[in-house]
Protein backbone atom coordinates (compact mmCIF):
# COMPACT_ATOMS: atom_id res chain seq x y z
CA UNK A 1 0.00 0.00 0.00
CA UNK A 2 1.38 3.37 -0.93
CA UNK A 3 1.71 6.01 1.73
CA UNK A 4 -0.13 9.28 1.61
CA UNK A 5 1.62 12.28 0.13
CA UNK A 6 2.34 15.22 2.37
CA UNK A 7 -0.54 17.66 2.55
CA UNK A 8 -0.02 20.70 0.40
CA UNK A 9 -0.33 23.03 3.34
CA UNK A 10 2.57 21.21 4.98
CA UNK A 11 4.63 20.92 1.84
CA UNK A 12 7.35 23.52 1.87
CA UNK A 13 7.91 23.05 -1.83
CA UNK A 14 4.42 24.37 -2.52
CA UNK A 15 3.99 28.11 -3.08
CA UNK A 16 3.73 30.06 0.15
CA UNK A 17 0.48 31.76 -0.83
CA UNK A 18 -1.10 28.48 -1.73
CA UNK A 19 -0.12 27.00 1.61
CA UNK A 20 -1.36 30.05 3.46
CA UNK A 21 -4.68 29.95 1.69
CA UNK A 22 -5.14 26.28 2.45
CA UNK A 23 -4.22 26.75 6.09
CA UNK A 24 -6.79 29.51 6.39
CA UNK A 25 -9.41 27.48 4.63
CA UNK A 26 -8.72 24.54 6.91
CA UNK A 27 -8.98 26.76 9.98
CA UNK A 28 -12.10 28.65 8.98
CA UNK A 29 -15.12 26.61 8.14
CA UNK A 30 -18.53 27.98 7.38
CA UNK A 31 -20.20 29.35 10.51
CA UNK A 32 -22.74 26.88 11.76
CA UNK A 33 -25.07 27.21 14.73
CA UNK A 34 -24.77 23.79 16.30
CA UNK A 35 -27.26 24.53 19.06
CA UNK A 36 -29.95 25.65 16.64
CA UNK A 37 -29.25 22.72 14.37
CA UNK A 38 -29.45 20.37 17.29
CA UNK A 39 -32.83 21.80 18.20
CA UNK A 40 -34.08 21.19 14.70
CA UNK A 41 -32.73 17.68 14.77
CA UNK A 42 -34.49 16.99 18.05
CA UNK A 43 -37.72 18.32 16.59
CA UNK A 44 -37.32 16.18 13.53
CA UNK A 45 -36.48 13.04 15.44
CA UNK A 46 -38.93 13.80 18.21
CA UNK A 47 -40.17 10.81 20.11
CA UNK A 48 -40.96 8.96 16.93
CA UNK A 49 -40.66 5.28 16.64
CA UNK A 50 -37.34 5.49 14.87
CA UNK A 51 -35.59 6.47 18.04
CA UNK A 52 -36.48 3.11 19.41
CA UNK A 53 -34.50 1.56 16.65
CA UNK A 54 -36.80 -1.37 16.23
CA UNK A 55 -34.43 -4.13 15.63
CA UNK A 56 -31.24 -2.44 16.61
CA UNK A 57 -28.81 -0.31 14.79
CA UNK A 58 -26.37 -2.89 13.70
CA UNK A 59 -27.81 -3.52 10.31
CA UNK A 60 -28.46 0.10 9.65
CA UNK A 61 -25.05 1.05 10.77
CA UNK A 62 -23.58 -1.49 8.49
CA UNK A 63 -25.75 -0.22 5.69
CA UNK A 64 -24.44 3.23 6.34
CA UNK A 65 -20.86 2.13 6.54
CA UNK A 66 -21.61 1.03 3.22
CA UNK A 67 -20.28 -1.96 1.80
CA UNK A 68 -17.60 -1.57 -0.68
CA UNK A 69 -19.81 -3.19 -3.25
CA UNK A 70 -22.22 -0.29 -3.10
CA UNK A 71 -19.95 2.14 -4.76
CA UNK A 72 -22.42 4.02 -6.82
CA UNK A 73 -24.03 7.03 -5.29
CA UNK A 74 -27.28 6.35 -7.07
CA UNK A 75 -27.61 3.05 -5.34
CA UNK A 76 -26.83 4.71 -2.03
CA UNK A 77 -29.59 7.23 -2.58
CA UNK A 78 -31.97 4.46 -3.42
CA UNK A 79 -30.96 2.59 -0.31
CA UNK A 80 -31.50 5.70 1.75
CA UNK A 81 -34.90 6.03 0.15
CA UNK A 82 -35.77 2.59 1.38
CA UNK A 83 -34.66 3.57 4.85
CA UNK A 84 -36.80 6.68 4.78
CA UNK A 85 -39.83 4.75 3.63
CA UNK A 86 -39.33 2.34 6.46
CA UNK A 87 -39.27 5.21 8.91
CA UNK A 88 -42.40 6.74 7.45
CA UNK A 89 -44.16 3.42 7.63
CA UNK A 90 -43.41 3.34 11.28
CA UNK A 91 -44.38 6.95 11.79
CA UNK A 92 -47.69 6.55 10.00
CA UNK A 93 -48.53 3.32 11.68
CA UNK A 94 -52.13 2.78 12.85
CA UNK A 95 -53.88 4.42 9.95
CA UNK A 96 -57.37 3.05 9.98
CA UNK A 97 -57.90 3.72 6.31
CA UNK A 98 -55.10 1.55 5.20
CA UNK A 99 -56.33 -1.95 4.71
CA UNK A 100 -52.87 -3.41 4.80
CA UNK A 101 -51.61 -4.56 8.15
CA UNK A 102 -49.09 -2.22 9.67
CA UNK A 103 -46.10 -4.36 10.31
CA UNK A 104 -42.67 -2.99 11.02
CA UNK A 105 -40.50 -2.74 7.92
CA UNK A 106 -38.19 -5.45 9.01
CA UNK A 107 -36.45 -5.30 5.68
CA UNK A 108 -35.86 -1.60 5.90
CA UNK A 109 -32.33 -0.36 6.28
CA UNK A 110 -32.19 0.78 9.89
CA UNK A 111 -33.93 -2.18 11.37
CA UNK A 112 -32.79 -5.10 9.42
CA UNK A 113 -30.18 -7.37 10.87
CA UNK A 114 -29.10 -8.27 7.39
CA UNK A 115 -25.81 -7.00 6.06
CA UNK A 116 -25.93 -4.30 3.41
CA UNK A 117 -25.08 -6.74 0.69
CA UNK A 118 -28.24 -8.62 1.51
CA UNK A 119 -30.26 -5.43 1.22
CA UNK A 120 -28.83 -4.66 -2.13
CA UNK A 121 -29.28 -8.13 -3.48
CA UNK A 122 -32.83 -8.51 -2.30
CA UNK A 123 -35.13 -8.84 -5.23
CA UNK A 124 -38.17 -6.68 -5.59
CA UNK A 125 -41.04 -9.01 -6.59
CA UNK A 126 -41.55 -10.33 -3.11
CA UNK A 127 -42.14 -6.94 -1.61
CA UNK A 128 -45.55 -6.04 -0.42
CA UNK A 129 -46.76 -3.15 -2.50
CA UNK A 130 -49.99 -2.86 -0.62
CA UNK A 131 -48.14 -1.01 2.10
CA UNK A 132 -48.07 2.13 0.06
CA UNK A 133 -49.34 4.78 2.42
CA UNK A 134 -48.78 8.12 0.79
CA UNK A 135 -51.60 10.08 -0.64
CA UNK A 136 -52.07 13.30 -2.43
CA UNK A 137 -53.68 16.11 -0.47
CA UNK A 138 -56.52 18.07 -1.88
CA UNK A 139 -55.69 21.50 -3.24
CA UNK A 140 -55.94 24.14 -0.57
CA UNK A 141 -59.48 25.46 -0.37
CA UNK A 142 -61.88 26.82 2.21
CA UNK A 143 -63.59 23.45 2.26
CA UNK A 144 -62.38 21.67 5.36
CA UNK A 145 -63.62 18.32 4.21
CA UNK A 146 -60.92 17.25 1.77
CA UNK A 147 -59.03 14.30 3.08
CA UNK A 148 -55.41 13.45 2.58
CA UNK A 149 -56.14 9.88 3.40
CA UNK A 150 -57.49 8.46 0.21
CA UNK A 151 -54.87 5.94 -0.59
CA UNK A 152 -54.31 5.30 -4.26
CA UNK A 153 -53.10 1.97 -5.39
CA UNK A 154 -49.62 2.52 -6.62
CA UNK A 155 -46.33 0.76 -6.71
CA UNK A 156 -44.09 1.15 -3.73
CA UNK A 157 -41.74 4.09 -3.94
CA UNK A 158 -39.01 1.75 -2.85
CA UNK A 159 -39.77 -0.41 -5.82
CA UNK A 160 -39.51 2.62 -8.00
CA UNK A 161 -36.45 3.94 -6.30
CA UNK A 162 -34.50 0.75 -6.31
CA UNK A 163 -35.95 -0.94 -9.28
CA UNK A 164 -35.13 1.54 -12.00
CA UNK A 165 -32.94 4.49 -12.76
CA UNK A 166 -35.99 6.65 -13.23
CA UNK A 167 -37.13 5.73 -9.74
CA UNK A 168 -33.80 6.78 -8.33
CA UNK A 169 -34.03 9.99 -10.30
CA UNK A 170 -37.47 10.59 -8.86
CA UNK A 171 -36.06 10.27 -5.38
CA UNK A 172 -33.32 12.71 -6.19
CA UNK A 173 -35.78 15.13 -7.69
CA UNK A 174 -38.01 14.82 -4.68
CA UNK A 175 -35.12 15.44 -2.30
CA UNK A 176 -34.08 18.45 -4.29
CA UNK A 177 -37.58 19.79 -4.36
CA UNK A 178 -37.91 19.32 -0.64
CA UNK A 179 -34.69 21.21 -0.07
CA UNK A 180 -36.04 24.06 -2.16
CA UNK A 181 -39.30 23.94 -0.27
CA UNK A 182 -37.51 24.20 3.06
CA UNK A 183 -35.53 27.11 1.79
CA UNK A 184 -38.61 28.94 0.62
CA UNK A 185 -40.88 28.42 3.59
CA UNK A 186 -39.40 31.25 5.62
CA UNK A 187 -38.50 33.47 2.69
CA UNK A 188 -41.28 33.16 0.20
CA UNK A 189 -44.16 31.19 1.70
CA UNK A 190 -46.39 31.80 -1.29
CA UNK A 191 -43.93 30.05 -3.57
CA UNK A 192 -43.35 27.44 -0.90
CA UNK A 193 -47.05 26.65 -0.81
CA UNK A 194 -47.22 26.36 -4.58
CA UNK A 195 -44.17 24.13 -4.52
CA UNK A 196 -45.57 21.97 -1.72
CA UNK A 197 -48.85 21.46 -3.54
CA UNK A 198 -47.04 20.79 -6.77
CA UNK A 199 -44.83 18.28 -4.96
CA UNK A 200 -47.83 16.46 -3.57
CA UNK A 201 -49.22 16.18 -7.07
CA UNK A 202 -45.92 15.25 -8.65
CA UNK A 203 -44.95 12.71 -6.01
CA UNK A 204 -48.23 11.29 -4.78
CA UNK A 205 -46.34 8.24 -3.59
CA UNK A 206 -43.30 10.21 -2.58
CA UNK A 207 -40.99 9.55 0.28
CA UNK A 208 -41.40 12.97 1.81
CA UNK A 209 -45.15 13.34 1.66
CA UNK A 210 -45.38 14.08 5.34
CA UNK A 211 -42.66 16.69 5.44
CA UNK A 212 -44.04 18.42 2.35
CA UNK A 213 -47.48 18.58 3.90
CA UNK A 214 -46.04 20.04 7.09
CA UNK A 215 -44.28 22.72 5.10
CA UNK A 216 -47.53 23.51 3.32
CA UNK A 217 -49.12 24.11 6.71
CA UNK A 218 -46.23 26.31 7.79
CA UNK A 219 -46.38 28.23 4.54
CA UNK A 220 -50.11 28.86 4.95
CA UNK A 221 -49.49 30.10 8.45
CA UNK A 222 -46.70 32.36 7.25
CA UNK A 223 -49.07 33.78 4.64
CA UNK A 224 -51.55 34.66 7.36
CA UNK A 225 -54.07 32.13 6.08
CA UNK A 226 -54.62 30.84 9.59
CA UNK A 227 -57.92 29.13 9.04
CA UNK A 228 -56.58 27.13 6.12
CA UNK A 229 -53.38 26.37 7.99
CA UNK A 230 -55.35 25.11 10.94
CA UNK A 231 -57.63 22.94 8.84
CA UNK A 232 -54.79 21.46 6.93
CA UNK A 233 -52.78 21.12 10.12
CA UNK A 234 -55.56 19.21 11.81
CA UNK A 235 -55.80 16.85 8.88
CA UNK A 236 -52.07 16.41 9.10
CA UNK A 237 -52.19 15.64 12.81
CA UNK A 238 -55.05 13.24 12.33
CA UNK A 239 -52.98 11.36 9.82
CA UNK A 240 -49.56 11.64 11.38
CA UNK A 241 -50.10 12.34 15.07
CA UNK A 242 -46.70 11.00 16.03
CA UNK A 243 -44.82 12.12 12.96
CA UNK A 244 -41.53 13.97 13.19
CA UNK A 245 -43.20 17.13 11.93
CA UNK A 246 -46.20 16.87 14.23
CA UNK A 247 -44.73 19.19 16.85
CA UNK A 248 -44.28 22.02 14.40
CA UNK A 249 -47.73 21.56 12.92
CA UNK A 250 -49.23 21.32 16.38
CA UNK A 251 -47.82 24.74 17.18
CA UNK A 252 -49.65 26.19 14.20
CA UNK A 253 -52.89 24.50 15.14
CA UNK A 254 -52.64 25.50 18.77
CA UNK A 255 -51.88 29.08 17.83
CA UNK A 256 -55.34 29.20 16.34
CA UNK A 257 -57.07 27.94 19.42
CA UNK A 258 -59.00 30.59 21.42
CA UNK B 1 -31.83 0.56 22.09
CA UNK B 2 -31.57 3.94 20.57
CA UNK B 3 -29.26 4.56 17.71
CA UNK B 4 -25.90 5.26 19.13
CA UNK B 5 -22.39 5.95 18.29
CA UNK B 6 -20.51 2.93 19.39
CA UNK B 7 -16.80 2.86 19.98
CA UNK B 8 -16.73 6.31 18.56
CA UNK B 9 -13.47 8.05 17.97
CA UNK B 10 -14.02 11.54 19.21
CA UNK B 11 -13.57 14.35 16.79
CA UNK B 12 -12.28 17.57 18.21
CA UNK B 13 -13.60 19.41 15.23
CA UNK B 14 -16.69 20.68 16.91
CA UNK B 15 -17.15 22.13 20.34
CA UNK B 16 -20.28 21.63 22.34
CA UNK B 17 -22.15 24.21 24.33
CA UNK B 18 -24.71 21.82 25.67
CA UNK B 19 -22.61 19.12 27.15
CA UNK B 20 -24.93 18.84 30.13
CA UNK B 21 -27.93 17.89 28.05
CA UNK B 22 -28.65 14.19 27.92
CA UNK B 23 -27.92 13.00 24.45
CA UNK B 24 -28.90 10.26 22.14
CA UNK B 25 -26.39 8.85 19.71
CA UNK B 26 -27.80 11.08 16.99
CA UNK B 27 -27.33 14.18 19.08
CA UNK B 28 -23.83 13.23 20.06
CA UNK B 29 -22.98 12.58 16.45
CA UNK B 30 -24.49 15.93 15.54
CA UNK B 31 -22.56 17.83 18.20
CA UNK B 32 -19.30 16.25 17.21
CA UNK B 33 -19.62 16.50 13.47
CA UNK B 34 -22.26 19.05 12.42
CA UNK B 35 -19.75 21.85 12.04
CA UNK B 36 -17.48 19.63 10.02
CA UNK B 37 -20.39 18.54 7.83
CA UNK B 38 -21.52 22.13 7.29
CA UNK B 39 -18.07 23.17 6.14
CA UNK B 40 -17.64 20.08 4.05
CA UNK B 41 -20.96 20.63 2.30
CA UNK B 42 -20.08 24.20 1.51
CA UNK B 43 -16.63 23.29 0.27
CA UNK B 44 -18.25 20.71 -1.93
CA UNK B 45 -20.27 23.46 -3.56
CA UNK B 46 -23.52 23.60 -1.62
CA UNK B 47 -24.79 27.16 -1.43
CA UNK B 48 -24.82 28.68 2.03
CA UNK B 49 -28.59 29.02 2.44
CA UNK B 50 -28.97 25.33 1.76
CA UNK B 51 -26.26 24.14 4.12
CA UNK B 52 -28.30 24.02 7.35
CA UNK B 53 -31.06 22.02 5.68
CA UNK B 54 -28.62 19.65 4.12
CA UNK B 55 -26.85 19.20 7.45
CA UNK B 56 -30.19 18.18 8.87
CA UNK B 57 -30.67 15.74 6.02
CA UNK B 58 -27.30 14.20 6.71
CA UNK B 59 -27.94 13.61 10.39
CA UNK B 60 -31.53 12.52 9.91
CA UNK B 61 -30.21 9.93 7.53
CA UNK B 62 -27.59 8.81 10.03
CA UNK B 63 -30.34 8.50 12.60
CA UNK B 64 -32.59 6.59 10.25
CA UNK B 65 -29.74 4.30 9.37
CA UNK B 66 -29.59 3.37 13.01
CA UNK B 67 -26.57 5.38 13.99
CA UNK B 68 -22.93 4.69 13.60
CA UNK B 69 -21.49 1.38 14.62
CA UNK B 70 -17.79 0.86 14.44
CA UNK B 71 -16.97 -2.37 12.75
CA UNK B 72 -13.43 -1.37 12.10
CA UNK B 73 -14.12 -0.25 8.57
CA UNK B 74 -14.83 3.39 9.13
CA UNK B 75 -14.84 6.12 11.72
CA UNK B 76 -17.92 8.19 12.46
CA UNK B 77 -16.47 11.24 10.74
CA UNK B 78 -15.74 9.16 7.65
CA UNK B 79 -19.19 7.66 7.73
CA UNK B 80 -20.89 11.02 8.09
CA UNK B 81 -18.68 12.44 5.36
CA UNK B 82 -19.71 9.65 3.02
CA UNK B 83 -23.36 10.50 3.53
CA UNK B 84 -22.68 14.21 3.13
CA UNK B 85 -20.77 13.58 -0.08
CA UNK B 86 -23.70 11.75 -1.62
CA UNK B 87 -26.24 14.32 -0.59
CA UNK B 88 -24.01 17.15 -1.76
CA UNK B 89 -23.49 15.49 -5.11
CA UNK B 90 -27.20 15.04 -5.55
CA UNK B 91 -27.85 18.58 -4.44
CA UNK B 92 -25.26 20.10 -6.72
CA UNK B 93 -26.52 18.21 -9.72
CA UNK B 94 -29.93 19.63 -9.10
CA UNK B 95 -29.05 23.17 -8.23
CA UNK B 96 -25.99 23.95 -10.30
CA UNK B 97 -25.48 26.96 -8.13
CA UNK B 98 -22.47 29.12 -7.81
CA UNK B 99 -21.22 29.55 -4.27
CA UNK B 100 -22.58 32.44 -2.32
CA UNK B 101 -19.83 34.91 -1.47
CA UNK B 102 -21.79 35.93 1.59
CA UNK B 103 -20.59 32.74 3.17
CA UNK B 104 -17.03 33.91 3.02
CA UNK B 105 -18.23 37.23 4.35
CA UNK B 106 -19.79 35.57 7.34
CA UNK B 107 -16.81 33.31 7.83
CA UNK B 108 -14.50 36.27 8.24
CA UNK B 109 -16.94 38.47 10.13
CA UNK B 110 -15.56 37.34 13.46
CA UNK B 111 -12.02 38.36 12.64
CA UNK B 112 -11.22 41.47 14.67
CA UNK B 113 -8.68 43.23 12.47
CA UNK B 114 -10.25 44.73 9.33
CA UNK B 115 -7.04 44.44 7.34
CA UNK B 116 -6.60 40.84 8.35
CA UNK B 117 -10.26 40.18 7.63
CA UNK B 118 -9.82 41.49 4.09
CA UNK B 119 -6.76 39.34 3.63
CA UNK B 120 -8.56 36.34 5.08
CA UNK B 121 -11.56 36.91 2.88
CA UNK B 122 -9.39 36.98 -0.20
CA UNK B 123 -7.77 33.72 0.84
CA UNK B 124 -11.08 31.99 1.47
CA UNK B 125 -12.60 33.28 -1.74
CA UNK B 126 -9.56 32.17 -3.66
CA UNK B 127 -9.73 28.67 -2.21
CA UNK B 128 -13.44 28.44 -2.87
CA UNK B 129 -13.09 29.60 -6.46
CA UNK B 130 -10.25 27.15 -7.02
CA UNK B 131 -12.40 24.37 -5.60
CA UNK B 132 -15.11 25.40 -8.00
CA UNK B 133 -12.71 24.74 -10.85
CA UNK B 134 -12.48 21.07 -9.90
CA UNK B 135 -14.91 18.47 -11.00
CA UNK B 136 -16.94 16.64 -8.42
CA UNK B 137 -14.74 13.63 -7.74
CA UNK B 138 -11.51 15.58 -7.64
CA UNK B 139 -13.07 18.22 -5.47
CA UNK B 140 -14.24 15.67 -2.94
CA UNK B 141 -10.81 14.09 -2.65
CA UNK B 142 -9.04 17.43 -2.44
CA UNK B 143 -11.38 18.84 0.20
CA UNK B 144 -11.26 15.75 2.37
CA UNK B 145 -7.51 15.25 2.18
CA UNK B 146 -6.08 18.74 1.90
CA UNK B 147 -8.55 20.78 3.91
CA UNK B 148 -10.34 18.41 6.23
CA UNK B 149 -7.21 16.44 6.99
CA UNK B 150 -8.50 12.97 6.18
CA UNK B 151 -5.93 10.30 5.50
CA UNK B 152 -5.92 8.60 2.13
CA UNK B 153 -7.52 5.54 3.70
CA UNK B 154 -10.27 7.63 5.26
CA UNK B 155 -10.98 9.36 1.96
CA UNK B 156 -11.07 5.97 0.30
CA UNK B 157 -13.55 4.72 2.87
CA UNK B 158 -15.75 7.78 2.50
CA UNK B 159 -15.79 7.56 -1.27
CA UNK B 160 -15.76 3.78 -1.38
CA UNK B 161 -12.87 3.68 -3.79
CA UNK B 162 -9.41 2.14 -3.49
CA UNK B 163 -6.67 4.17 -1.85
CA UNK B 164 -4.78 4.13 -5.13
CA UNK B 165 -7.68 5.86 -6.79
CA UNK B 166 -7.67 8.47 -4.06
CA UNK B 167 -3.99 9.16 -4.64
CA UNK B 168 -4.49 9.36 -8.37
CA UNK B 169 -7.41 11.75 -8.04
CA UNK B 170 -5.50 13.77 -5.49
CA UNK B 171 -2.59 14.13 -7.88
CA UNK B 172 -4.85 15.51 -10.60
CA UNK B 173 -6.83 17.63 -8.17
CA UNK B 174 -3.67 19.23 -6.80
CA UNK B 175 -2.44 20.08 -10.24
CA UNK B 176 -5.73 21.65 -11.25
CA UNK B 177 -6.14 23.44 -7.96
CA UNK B 178 -2.60 24.82 -8.14
CA UNK B 179 -3.16 26.01 -11.68
CA UNK B 180 -6.41 27.67 -10.70
CA UNK B 181 -4.71 29.22 -7.70
CA UNK B 182 -1.92 30.63 -9.83
CA UNK B 183 -4.46 32.07 -12.23
CA UNK B 184 -6.37 33.62 -9.35
CA UNK B 185 -3.22 35.21 -7.96
CA UNK B 186 -2.28 36.44 -11.37
CA UNK B 187 -5.71 37.98 -11.87
CA UNK B 188 -5.47 39.54 -8.44
CA UNK B 189 -2.06 41.01 -9.28
CA UNK B 190 -3.40 42.43 -12.51
CA UNK B 191 -6.28 44.02 -10.67
CA UNK B 192 -3.91 45.57 -8.17
CA UNK B 193 -1.72 46.83 -10.95
CA UNK B 194 -4.70 48.31 -12.70
CA UNK B 195 -5.76 50.07 -9.52
CA UNK B 196 -2.27 51.35 -8.78
CA UNK B 197 -1.56 49.13 -5.80
CA UNK B 198 2.01 47.97 -5.35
Amino acid sequence: MSTDPRRLLEDLSAPQTLRNDLVRAADHGIPFDVAAGLGRLRDAIGTGPTSGGSGGGAGGGAAGQGASTAAKAMLAVSLAAGVVVGVIWLVTGGDAEDSAPVDPPAHAGPSSPLPPEAHEERTRPGHDQSRQRFVEPQPESPDPSPSISSVPAAPSPRSAARGSPSGANDVQREIAQLAELRRLVSRDPARALVLANAGQREFPQGLFMQEREAHAVLALEALGRHAEATRRGRRFLARWPEGPQAVRVQRVVEAEMP
Amino acid sequence: MSPAVKNRRGSAHEGSEEADVPTSGAEELFRDHAGFVASLLHRLGVAAPDVPDLVQEVFLLTHRKGGFENRGTAQPRTWVAAIALRLAASHRRRRRETPNPNVVESAVSQIPSPAFAVDMRESLERVQSCLDSLDEEHRAVFVLFEIEGFTGAEVAAALEVPVGTVHSRLHHARRRFSEAHARALSACGEQEEASGVD
